[in-house]
C-alpha cells in the first residue's frame, strides 16, 4: 500500500478526438451556423456601422442604396439601428433566460428529487404564476416599478423561471428512481453530488433544446412589452419598440420602418426554434 | 437468387418425396452497406424444413437471427434487411419476391405469427373479442354474428373463463397470461398450416409459461397444425417440440428430432448449450468462453471457431455445410 | 472492531413494506408488498428468495439498502439496527451492504464512462488518493477477469455480461460484507449466465462475502444458494436449506415453481404440483393462504390464516397440510428425515 503512483501506469488515456468531431457535427446543422451568424452580426456589426442615433437628410425615406432598409421617421438610418438593436434584444434574450434556467434547473431537480411538501409547493407557486398571463403579468411588475433594461431582464427571467421548473422536475422524474442513481447512492454520493454528477447531465439535453426557444421567447416578450410601450423606448434601437415606432406609418405606406425589425424577430425567433430542434432531435 | 427449387439431391431425409410445409434454404439477409458504411449480415444462409403437423423449436442466444428468419418468413424484414441469397418456400410456392398481396393474404390465414410481448400485438382501442372477429370476417367471408360467435367460442378454446363477457374487455384489462392466451385464439381464427410463435412466453413467469405453452401445443396438435417455436430456453425446446433447430451467428448448427438431438449433441455448440442448462453442483455451472461473433461480412470459417473446444484448422478453413447424419443435420467437419 | 466473524451479517425481524400510489382520482391506495418477513444471513452464506415476479423480491432488497423506507419491523446490519438510522448516519454503513442489479446498462450512468463511474466506489467516504483509487479500479477489473483498458469505455459500448462483470467489480471495491444480487444473470444470455455465476461462487470463496440473491431461475438459484425462502405475495411460504428445498420440497407453490421450471437435475420427492391462474394482488388483503385460488390441495381450512411453522427438519412451511397431512398433498413416505449440507 505505499503509494508509487508510477508503478504500472496502466490507465490508457482516452481518445482526445472527440472535442473537434462534435464541432464538426454542430456545423452540420444549418440553424446553428444562422444563430452563429446572428450573434456575429450582433457582436461585431455595429463596429462596421454608424451610430444608430445619428440623423440623416431624409426622414421616412424608402430603401435605397444608401439607406438599404430606408429611415425612419427620426431620419435615423434602419438598416443601422437593427443591427445595433441584435445586441440589446439578443443580450436582453440570453440573459433573461440564462438567470430563468439557473434559477429553475436546479429548483426542479431538487422538487422531484424530494418529492414531498416541497415538491408539491414549488408546484403550485410555479402553477400560480403560469396562470396569470405572461404580458399582464409582466406590464404589472414594470408599471409597479419602473422600466430600466435591467427590471426588464429580472421580469422576463422571472416569468421564465416556472418553466424551466417544471420541465426539469418532469425530466428528472423518472430519473430519480433510476438503477444507476441508485448506484450512486449506494457508493455513499449525497443528495447534491448525485444531481449535479448524474441527474442534471442526464437531463441536459431537454433543458438546452428549451433554453433555446426560451430565449426567443423572451426577445419576443421585451419586443411585446416594447410594443406596449412599457419597455425600452425610441430612440433607442430595439426591435420591438422600432416595430410599434413604424406601425403607425405602415397605414401611409411607409412599410419599411416596421417590417425590417419585425423581419429581424421574426428570424431571430424562428432560428432559435429550429435550434431547439435540432438539439432534440440530433445526437 | 436461385429459386429452382431443391433439386441438388442432397437433402432428402426420411419421408423422402413428401414436400415439407416449409423449406428455408440458404437463406442470406444483410443491413446496410449504406450511408454509415456499416454492413451487417446476421443471417449467413439459413436451412431449415419444417414439415407438416410438426412442432419444430428454433433455439439460439440472443441475436443468433431467430426472430429475423421468422420476419423473413413472414414477408415482414425491418425496413433496410435485403435478401441476399436463397429461398423460402410454402409448400412448393416460393415467398421471396412474392407481391405483397400475396403475402398478406397468407400471413394470417396459413400462416400465423404469436409474437412475445401480447400487448403489443392486440390494437389497445378495440375490444379483444371485437379484433378476432374481424380477423375471421377478413379471412373467412362470415358474417358479423357468426364471426363473434366464433371469436368467443375460440377464446372459450383457449381457457379464458366466462369467454362471451370478457371479449367485450380490452387488452389493458387482461392479465399477461389471459392476454396471451387472446393472442393464440386470434392466431389460430383462421386455421393457419403454420403457428410461429417468437418467445411466446418469455416475459412470463415459469409457471404461466408452462401453462400457455400447454395450450399452444393442445391446440396446434388438434388443429393439425405445424408450430415453429422460437425461444432461448432449450428446455421449453425439450418440452415441448419433437424437432429441434439450433442456431449460431445467423446458421443452423444441428437441426433433428429433439430426442436424438439433446441426448448427444452432434455439433459442439449444441452440446455446449445443453450443457449450461445442466447444473452439475455449487459454483460450477457451464459456462462458454467468449462472446457471439459480430457478423458484418460474410462469413469464412465456422462462426463457433473462436469459442469450440474441439476447434482444429479445418473448421477454419471454410463455413462447414449442414450435412444429413443419420436422422439429423449438423454443420461441422469434427461430426 | 464490530463482532467480527461471529453473529449473522445481517438480521431482518417481522419487515413490513407498503408502497402508498395514488389513482386516477387521487385516491389512495395502499400495497403491501413485503408482509412481515424474518430471515438472518450468515457470513460467507448466499441467501436466496424466489417466487414469481411481484412477490416482493426486489422490495426486500431496496428496503434493506434504505433505496426506499421500511414500513414495520428491524434489520440489523452487523449488529446495528439501520431502518430508523438517518440517511446521513447509515452512508458510512453503506460499505458494508451493496448491490448488483439486474440490467447492467441501466445500473451505469449512461454519460459517464464506466471508470469514473468506478471511481465513485473506489473513492468511498474519501481517503483514497487518486493512485490508489486507480490501482484498486484496475484490480478489480482484472478480478472479474477483464482488461482494465475497458473501463474508458462507456456502458453502451461493452456487452452485456462485460457490463455485468464491470458492474459486479464496482460493488466489491468498496469491500461489503453482504452484496444484494437482484436477478444478476436475468439480462444475460445462456452461454454468458454460467459466467457469471461462477464468477460470483468464486468471489464468494475467496472473500467470504454474504450474498442475498434474488432470482427467477432456479437453476442459478442450485448453483449459488445454501439457504432458500420462497416468497409468495409478500410471505415466506417455505424456508430451507438448497437441498431441503430442491429435493424435498413441501409447500405446493415450492413445488409448482420447481415443477416449472423444467429441471432435469436434482430428483424431487412427492408428486408433481401444477399451478393453475396467475398472481394477484387481491389474495393479500384475504386472511387466509394466499395460494387458495391457485393451490390443486385448496380445501376449507386453508381460508384460516396460515402460519410459517416448523416441520422437524429445521424446515419452515406455511401450509396446514403440509405439516400435518403430507400425504393429502402429494408427499409420500420421507418426510421428517434429517440431513445436513
Ligand atoms: N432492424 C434491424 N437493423 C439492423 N440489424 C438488425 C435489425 N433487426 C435485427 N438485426 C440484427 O440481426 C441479428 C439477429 O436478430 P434477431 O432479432 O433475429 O435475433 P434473435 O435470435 O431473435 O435474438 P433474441 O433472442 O434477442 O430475440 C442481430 O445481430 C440484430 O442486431
Ligand atoms: N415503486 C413502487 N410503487 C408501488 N408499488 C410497487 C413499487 N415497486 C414494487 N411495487 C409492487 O410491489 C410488489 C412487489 O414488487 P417487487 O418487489 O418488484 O417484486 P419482485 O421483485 O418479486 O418481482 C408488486 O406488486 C409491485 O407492483
Ligand atoms: S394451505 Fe391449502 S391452499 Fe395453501 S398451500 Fe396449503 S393446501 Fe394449498
Ligand atoms: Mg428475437
Ligand atoms: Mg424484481
Amino acid at each position: 500500500m505505499t503509494a508509487t503512483a508510477d508503478g504500472q501506469a496502466p490507465a490508457v488515456s482516452k481518445p482526445p478526438r472527440r472535442r473537434a468531431r462534435a464541432a464538426g457535427r454542430l456545423l452540420r446543422r444549418p440553424a446553428f451556423v444562422v444563430l452563429l451568424l446572428i450573434v456575429l452580426i450582433a457582436l461585431f456589426g455595429p463596429f462596421f456601422l454608424g451610430d444608430p442615433l445619428e440623423l440623416g437628410p431624409d426622414t421616412l425615406a424608402a430603401p435605397s442604396m444608401q439607406n438599404w432598409f430606408g429611415t425612419d421617421q427620426f431620419s435615423m438610418d434602419i438598416f443601422t439601428r437593427v443591427v445595433h438593436a441584435a445586441r440589446l434584444d439578443l443580450l436582453v434574450g440570453f440573459i433573461a433566460a440564462a438567470l430563468a434556467v439557473l434559477a429553475g434547473m436546479p429548483l426542479g431537480a431538487l422538487a422531484a428529487y424530494r418529492g414531498g411538501a416541497f415538491d408539491t409547493l414549488l408546484l403550485r407557486v410555479s402553477e400560480s404564476l403560469q396562470a396569470f398571463p405572461t404580458l399582464l403579468l409582466a406590464l404589472g411588475i414594470v408599471t409597479a416599478l419602473s422600466p430600466s433594461i435591467p427590471v426588464l431582464v429580472m421580469i422576463i427571467a422571472l416569468v421564465n423561471v416556472p418553466v424551466y421548473l417544471r420541465l426539469t422536475r418532469s425530466a428528472v422524474q423518472p430519473l430519480v428512481n433510476a438503477d444507476f442513481v441508485l448506484a450512486a447512492r449506494c457508493a455513499g454520493k449525497g443528495q447534491f453530488t448525485i444531481l449535479r454528477r448524474h441527474v442534471l447531465p442526464n437531463v441536459s439535453e431537454v433543458v438546452f433544446a428549451q433554453f433555446s426557444v426560451n430565449v426567443a421567447w423572451a426577445i419576443q416578450i421585451l419586443a411585446a412589452l416594447s410594443f406596449v410601450g412599457v419597455g425600452v423606448k425610441l430612440p433607442t434601437p430595439e426591435w420591438g419598440a422600432m416595430v410599434r415606432g413604424g406601425a403607425d406609418y405602415m397605414i401611409y405606406g411607409q412599410w419599411w420602418v416596421a417590417l425590417f425589425p419585425g423581419l429581424a424577430i421574426l428570424a431571430t425567433v424562428l432560428t432559435l426554434n429550429q435550434v431547439a430542434d435540432e438539439i432534440r432531435h440530433g445526437s | 437468387m436461385n429459386a429452382g427449387g431443391g433439386m441438388d439431391g442432397i437433402d432428402r431425409g426420411p419421408g423422402a418425396g413428401e414436400i415439407p410445409l416449409l423449406t428455408v434454404e440458404d437463406l442470406t439477409v444483410g443491413f446496410g452497406g449504406g450511408e454509415d458504411g456499416g454492413m451487417s449480415i446476421p443471417l449467413q444462409g439459413v436451412s431449415l424444413r419444417v414439415p407438416r403437423a410438426t412442432r419444430m423449436s428454433l433455439v439460439g442466444e440472443s441475436g443468433s437471427g431467430k426472430s429475423l428468419t421468422a420476419s423473413a418468413v413472414l414477408g415482414l424484414l425491418p425496413e433496410g434487411a435485403r435478401v441476399l441469397r436463397g429461398s423460402i418456400r410454402l409448400e412448393g410456392e416460393e415467398l421471396i419476391g412474392a407481391d405483397e398481396r400475396r403475402m398478406r393474404r397468407l400471413r394470417g390465414g396459413r400462416i400465423a405469427i404469436m409474437f412475445q410481448n401480447p400487448r403489443a400485438s392486440l390494437n389497445p382501442v378495440h375490444t379483444v373479442g371485437g379484433q378476432i372477429a374481424e380477423v375471421i370476417r377478413v379471412h373467412s367471408g362470415a358474417g358479423r354474428r357468426e364471426s363473434r360467435n366464433r371469436a368467443v367460442d375460440l377464446l372459450d378454446q383457449m381457457g379464458i373463463p366466462d369467454a362471451r363477457r370478457r371479449a367485450s374487455d380490452y387488452v389493458h384489462q387482461y392479465s399477461g397470461g389471459m392476454a396471451q392466451r387472446a393472442v393464440l385464439a386470434m392466431a389460430l381464427s383462421c386455421r393457419p398450416d403454420l403457428l410461429i410463435a417468437d418467445e411466446p412466453t418469455t416475459g412470463l413467469d415459469a409457471t404461466l409459461q408452462q401453462q400457455v405453452l400447454d395450450l399452444v401445443i393442445e391446440q396446434v396438435k388438434a388443429r393439425g397444425a405445424s408450430l415453429l417455436l422460437i425461444t432461448h430456453d432449450i428446455a421449453i425446446a425439450r418440452q415441448t417440440c419433437e424437432q429441434i433447430a439450433v442456431m449460431y451467428a445467423g446458421r443452423v448448427m444441428e437441426s433433428g428430432p429433439t430426442e436424438e438431438v439433446t441426448a448427444a449433441a452432434a455439433n459442439p455448440y449444441t452440446a455446449a448449450l445443453l450443457k449450461a442448462f445442466v447444473t452439475v453442483d455449487r459454483g460450477r455451472m457451464y459456462a462458454i468462453p467468449g462472446t457471439v461473433p459480430t457478423l458484418s461480412g460474410p462469413l469464412a470459417e465456422c462462426p463457433f471457431a473462436d469459442r469450440c473446444e474441439m476447434v482444429g484448422p479445418e473448421c477454419r478453413e471454410r463455413v462447414p455445410e449442414l450435412r444429413r447424419i443419420g436422422g439429423r443435420e449438423v454443420a461441422c467437419v469434427k461430426a | 472492531m464490530r463482532e467480527g466473524m461471529n453473529g449473522p451479517v445481517l438480521e431482518v425481524g417481522e419487515l413490513v413494506k407498503d408502497y402508498v400510489t395514488r389513482d386516477a382520482k387521487l385516491r389512495q391506495r395502499v400495497a403491501r408488498a413485503v408482509d412481515g418477513i424474518s430471515f438472518a444471513v450468515q457470513p460467507g452464506e448466499t441467501f436466496a428468495i424466489v417466487g414469481e415476479s411481484g412477490s416482493g423480491k426486489s422490495t426486500v432488497g431496496r428496503v434493506l439498502l434504505k433505496l426506499t423506507d421500511a414500513t414495520e419491523g428491524n434489520v440489523h446490519l452487523l449488529g446495528e439496527e439501520i431502518l430508523g438510522m438517518p440517511e446521513r448516519r447509515f452512508r458510512a454503513l453503506r460499505r458494508h451492504i451493496q448491490m448488483v442489479f439486474q440490467d447492467p446498462l441501466a445500473a451505469f450512468d449512461p454519460r459517464a464512462t464506466i471508470r469514473s463511474s468506478l471511481r465513485e466506489f473506489a473513492g468511498f467516504g474519501g481517503g483514497r488518493s487518486r493512485a490508489e483509487q486507480n490501482r484498486a479500479i484496475d484490480q478489480a477489473i482484472r478480478d472479474v477477469g477483464l482488461p482494465p483498458e475497458i473501463s474508458w469505455r462507456r456502458p453502451s459500448q461493452v456487452s452485456g455480461g462485460q457490463l455485468q462483470r464491470l458492474s459486479i467489480a464496482r460493488s466489491l471495491l468498496v469491500k461489503p460484507q453482504l452484496l444484494f444480487l437482484d436477478e444478476p444473470t436475468s439480462s444475460l444470455d445462456v452461454s454468458i449466465r454460467g459466467q457469471i455465476v461462477n464468477l460470483l461462487v468464486e468471489i464468494q470463496d475467496r472473500e467470504g462475502i454474504a450474498y442475498l440473491l434474488v432470482a427467477h431461475d432456479l437453476r442459478v438459484v442450485y448453483v449459488m444458494a445454501h439457504r432458500v425462502a420462497v416468497m409468495y405475495l409478500g410471505q415466506f411460504v417455505e424456508i430451507g436449506t438448497r437441498d431441503q428445498i430442491y429435493e424435498r420440497a413441501r409447500h405446493p407453490y415450492t413445488r409448482g415453481l420447481l415443477e416449472a421450471a423444467l429441471l432435469d437435475e436434482p430428483a424431487r420427492a412427492g408428486d408433481p404440483v401444477r399451478l393453475t391462474g396467475e398472481i394477484s394482488e387481491e389474495q393479500v388483503r384475504k386472511p387466509g393462504c394466499r395460494l387458495t385460488p391457485r393451490c390443486p390441495f385448496a380445501e376449507a381450512r386453508c381460508d384460516e390464516p396460515q402460519q410459517l411453522r416448523p416441520t422437524g427438519d429445521g424446515r419452515l412451511v406455511r401450509c396446514w397440510k403440509a405439516v400435518e397431512v403430507p400425504v393429502s398433498i402429494g408427499l409420500h413416505g420421507s418426510g421428517s428425515s434429517s440431513e445436513g449440507r
